[in-house]
């Protein structure tokens, strides 16, 4: 069957590697002029930022994201893989506490820094690994079909009260919700479990990072023979209710032919793409008002020895006058009420190392468009910005003072050119517990959606949102065949 | 709100969001077989019900139960009752 895969993000490369694996023909379009520009990251003053992927979980030999790089076919083409990424989490009063990676070293980590809390940790682990296995996409040995979409397990909270953890090891729990985007307070327990779950079991990298795992999706793409279009935007979908998908038309007029395609962008989009008519006023309403998570400020900076190579730092406010709601933050609580999130990369073969620092800021009023020369005002605003967050990083890390140098930030509209949310979100759709999900199928027959607005975000959450997709146009059984094969032979 | 009311605003909702025939819609319609919404559409439905009784739904798992028209006026009013709805 002909199939037209749009955008080439992880979720875009690994569904047109899964469809052309099962002998499809596949097109993957994407509109920039490189392939997964998110993913693999910039190079700024020849130091190479990792905005893709600089550490994730479930990369030890049996872990969730290895065994789905195993299936790709890339895990071979990565190099020096890491799994034991520490996290470093300093609050506003003067606490710090590290979790290591791996269920065991994380429960002894949590009794000796709090003692009496090894046995609860030992038991909230369980309960993640648990849910994490009961999802045929993640568990080989699950041969039932998923879960259905409205299935609830409740929310985080509920867990962490009865867990009973002190506040501090809470707040270092809670704050994994960063990683997607949402408040602790609205986050569902399925989605921590799938998101910060794999963290817990290892947590680490590849020499390369993103870039690398690119390279690697593209020799696999080229191999499976996929057709790659680069600087392509695509202009329409064309379909009707009978028969469904028949036509991708791209910018240049280029009309492709196809009977699947899979739309990976944000599905606000997806309005301006389809004639009207083809899609209901609920749906066009459901897509168009999706909650966004917040959208965030971010520095692009190097240090030589001021922070690790490969570490995370968390700084947290104290537990006791943490925020549980996402708009309260402002400037003037920055120093003391934020929560931001610092990493630290390898470093250059001069020694130097690439730091990203992401705080949640509440969506600015954006210029429109994406404007070229950038309005005085916003340019005002971001210099303002930036210099406010690091003045807060320095004054919670003062070892940074003098010791790193601010290269490049990215703001709101950088995030909305390139997630394509109206308020500039970090990650897309914010998948709270409350709001409701959006299936990969759509009314239109033959057209899916899948990416981390769909499913969740992360390398893992693009790669599972594609074998979800690809397994609700052709069959679970047709995509978990390899997955479990896969596994099969270890 | 009384029962007519909700009756009505339910309704009027359904009809315009999902293009449905005023006439099709009496208490024993079914969801699925007679008005022709499938679990694709449910989630789009919760959303619209939300938002014409400003409320947010907590949990899932109750919309299960749901399967004529009625069903959902009595859901509605059992929001109402809860004092979820005003």
């Amino acid at each position: 069957m002909r199939c037209v895969v749009i955008g080439s993000g992880i979720t875009g490369m690994t569904a047109a590697l899964l469809l052309a694996r099962q002998g499809h023909g596949v097109t993957l379009i994407e509109a920039c002029d490189h392939a997964a520009p998110l993913l693999r990251g910039f190079e700024r003053n020849e130091l190479r930022f990792d905005t893709g992927f600089h550490c994730g979980g479930g990369v030890h030999r049996d872990g969730i994201l290895r065994r789905w790089l195993r299936v790709l076919g890339v895990e071979a083409s990565l190099e020096g893989i890491t799994t034991s990424h520490s996290d470093v989490f300093m609050f506003s009063d003067g606490k710090e506490y590290r979790l290591p990676s791996g269920l065991r070293p994380v429960v002894a980590a949590s009794e000796r820094q709090f003692p009496g809390s090894g046995k609860p940790m030992e038991n909230f682990l369980l309960l993640i690994s648990q849910e994490l296995a009961s999802s045929p996409y993640l568990n080989p040995d699950i041969h039932s079909e998923p879960k259905g979409i409205l299935a609830d397990a409740g929310c985080l909270n509920d867990y962490l009260d009865k867990a009973g953890f002190p506040p501090h090891l809470r707040a270092m729990l809670s704050s994994r919700c960063l990683l997607y985007g949402v408040p602790p307070s609205l986050a569902s327990w399925r989605d921590y479990t799938l998101v910060a779950g794999p963290y817990f079991q290892s947590c680490g990298s590849w020499h390369g990072g993103g870039a690398a795992l690119v390279d690697a999706l593209m020799h696999a793409l080229q191999e499976a023979g996929v057709t790659l279009r680069l600087g392509c935007a695509v202009n329409a979908i064309e379909a009707d209710t009978i028969e469904g998908v028949h036509s991708v038309v791209l910018n240049d007029g280029t009309r492709m032919p196809c009977e699947r395609c899979f739309f990976t962008g944000h599905p606000s989009q997806l309005q301006s793409l389809l004639s009207h008519g083809l899609l209901r006023p609920a749906y066009l309403h459901h897509i168009a008002d999706l909650p966004e998570t917040n959208a965030a400020l971010l520095l692009f900076a190097e240090t030589y020895d001021a922070l690790r190579d490969d570490e995370s730092l968390f700084l947290l406010p104290s537990p006791y006058e943490m925020t549980t709601s996402d708009t309260e933050i402002s400037w003037a609580a920055i120093m003391a009420k934020s929560s931001i999130y610092v990493y630290c990369g390898r470093p250059a073969a001069d020694g130097r190392k690439p730091v990203m620092a992401v705080l949640f800021i509440p969506s600015a009023n954006l210029p429109e468009g994406n404007p070229q020369p950038r309005p005085s005002s916003y340019v005002a605003w971001k210099r303002q910005a930036v210099e406010s967050l690091r003045l807060a990083i320095e004054y919670r890390v003062p070892g940074l003072r003098g010791a790193w140098r601010i290269i490049d930030a990215a703001t709101p509209l950088t995030m909305r050119h390139w997630i394509y949310g109206s308020t500039g979100s970090l990650y897309g759709v914010s998948h709270q517990r409350t709001s409701m999900p959006l299936f990969p199928s759509t009314r239109v027959p033959g057209l899916f959606l899948a990416g981390q607005n769909v499913l969740l975000p992360g390398v893992l959450g693009g790669i599972v949102s594609a074998a979800v997709a690809v397994g609700f146009a052709f069959g679970h059984n047709t995509v978990l065949k390899e997955f479990r094969a896969c596994t099969a032979k270890e | 709100m009384d029962n007519d009311t909700i009756v009505t605003k339910v309704n009027a909702a359904l009809a315009e969001e999902f293009e449905l025939e005023q006439a099709a819609l009496v208490p024993d319609a079914k969801i699925r077989d007679d008005l022709g919404l499938d679990s694709l559409d449910i989630v789009d439905m919760v959303i619209v019900l939300e938002k014409a009784f400003d409320f947010k739904l907590q949990n899932k798992e109750s919309l299960a139960a749901i399967r004529t028209l009625g069903d959902i006026y009595t859901f509605i009013g059992e929001l109402r009752d809860a004092g979820t709805i005003r």
